[in-house]
């Protein structure tokens, strides 16, 4: 094996282990009470972090497949989470791409941005759908809080990925 | 050559388009299914629990450590206001011990007058909560009870004080639990001392909001609240809370059930009264393999050979504990 798919592989061993470790905080009892502070999607952290850094270990079909057994297992509601995040993360993705063929330096405090505006998109997203659906949406304010919380995590996220796990941001890959 | 390169990437890009276009597509599709109340989607969603269940008990104790620890040290740093918060609690239930004890022998002296057939009590199973959704939309948790245990969909699950929520997915060793405060939530109450029906509807506030109150003008604050059994999903009398009048001028349930610190519940095994009021009710269940094959259903009765009539379909046989000895004692 070259070393292309060595990376390629850490690359998905490391999305997979991310993933299953993300899910496992977030399922966490550590807030029952409904007014308690929302706890961060440390889901989107990671999948936001790799489609604007490791595209190459994120294709579509894991993505889609990661997105729906978060929502299945988180117990939210089926399908709504999955697919605003499946779409706001290949529009990350797509972003990325256009910055590096246009040769921009990386700059983590972009990918926070970039983050935060994609876990407000699918955070709305799941909001629209549930409204037009009337299946009861909660507040704004409590989605704003849940946006707040996931944005202040992002940052560890990403230094959990960099540093933790050893992965290089491959800012060229196709 | 640099031609046909992009055309293969164009080709590439488009198959790529296509790809994610198909499975936006099919995650839609997964939201319309979960919309329309599928068995399937819960059933998948309780065999992803089952999957992740070692995980999570094993990364619950962890996690309720340190949520421990957290609220310990808030306690501590109040220590001494809740100390004689609590002098004062108890000089109250001392008083309330004392009238209680004279009620309870009142009762069953008018229970023995009476000659009171008390209904069997629903058995439950206690569970620990293992998993929490945590999200916006919706207000569930995990609990490390499941089928096994002789869990059902709809069961109430209460904690020592009150009503908690109830099973909306079984899987064999967990269940997922509704919360009362979630939006998707409804539970018919009964108000008392007044009687008055009402309907307490989850909007992922802590208290919930009590809507549809019978008689609106007469004041609800200070009554109690508890399930009134309508719809036969809840056993009715369940503790639920206290009314109260929230900061908009609506009524609202200050719930029995401490929320902050909801660690073991306990899942009810109620069954409603089961009522015959189908010919499938009455067919006789086949006989075991080691009786004879043809004298039950040769006899006129269906008392012959001792079996005695099989429960209305669904009643008992899924359940696979009491619900037999429950349908046929509560008649």
């Amino acid at each position: 094996m070259n070393a292309r798919g060595i990376e390629l592989l850490h690359g998905g061993a490391a999305l997979a282990a991310a993933l299953f470790v993300a899910l496992l905080l977030q399922l966490a009892p550590l807030g029952l009470q409904p007014a308690s502070a929302p706890s961060p999607d440390l889901v989107w952290c990671v999948l936001a972090w790799f489609a604007l850094n490791r595209r190459d270990a994120l294709p579509a079909p894991a993505l889609a497949a990661a997105a729906l057994f978060a929502d299945l297992a988180l117990g939210g509601p089926a399908g709504a989470g999955a697919l605003c995040m499946f779409l706001t993360a290949q529009a990350l993705s797509a972003r990325a791409a256009v910055a590096d063929a246009a040769a921009r330096p990386h700059e983590p405090w972009r990918d926070w941005a970039a983050a935060s505006a994609g876990s407000a998109a699918v955070l709305l997203g799941q909001w629209l759908l549930m409204l037009v659906s009337f299946a009861g949406a909660p507040p704004l304010s409590d989605l704003s809080l849940r946006w707040a919380a996931t944005t202040a995590a992002f940052p560890l996220a990403a230094a959990a990925l960099r540093y933790g796990l050893m992965l290089r941001p491959r800012r060229s890959a196709s | 050559m640099s031609d046909a390169r992009i055309r293969h990437e164009d080709m590439a890009r488009a198959a790529r388009r296509a790809v994610a276009a198909a499975l936006a597509v099919a995650l839609f599709g997964v939201f319309v299914l979960w919309r329309a109340d599928n068995p399937r989607l819960e059933r998948l969603r309780m065999a992803a629990a089952e999957w992740l269940r070692p995980s999570l008990e094993w990364t619950a104790t962890p996690a309720r450590f340190v949520s421990d620890m957290i609220a310990d040290y808030q306690r501590f740093t109040r220590v001494y206001a809740q100390n004689a918060e609590l002098r004062r609690e108890i000089q109250r239930l001392r008083a309330w011990r004392e009238a209680a004890r004279q009620l309870e022998q009142e009762n069953a002296r008018l229970r023995a007058l009476n000659n009171v057939r008390l209904a069997p009590a629903a058995g439950f199973a206690t569970g620990e909560i293992i998993a929490d959704g945590g999200g916006p939309f919706l207000q569930t948790a995990l609990v490390n009870v499941g089928a096994r245990d002789g869990v059902r969909d709809g069961a109430a699950v209460m904690d020592g004080s009150g009503l908690v929520g109830r099973v909306t997915g079984v899987g064999r060793h967990v269940a997922r639990v509704l919360f009362v405060t979630d939006h998707s939530s409804r539970v018919p109450v009964t108000l008392l001392p007044s009687g008055r029906r009402a309907i307490m509807a989850g909007d992922a506030g802590a208290a919930p909001l009590l809507a549809h109150v019978e008689n609106p003008d007469q004041p609800v604050a200070g009554e109690r609240i508890v399930t009134s059994g309508a719809g036969g999903v809840f056993p009715p009398d369940l503790p639920v809370g206290l009314a109260v009048i929230g900061p908009r001028g609506k009524p609202r349930a200050l719930l029995s059930a401490d929320m902050k610190r909801l660690e073991f519940v306990r899942v009810l095994r109620y069954e409603p009264d089961t009522r015959i009021d189908a010919p499938g009710g009455l067919i006789l269940r086949p006989a075991p393999s080691g009786a004879p094959p043809a004298a039950s259903e040769d006899a006129p009765d269906g008392g012959a050979g001792g079996a005695g009539p099989n429960p209305a379909p669904g009643a008992g046989a899924a359940s696979g504990m009491d619900s037999g000895t429950v349908s046929g004692a509560g008649r």
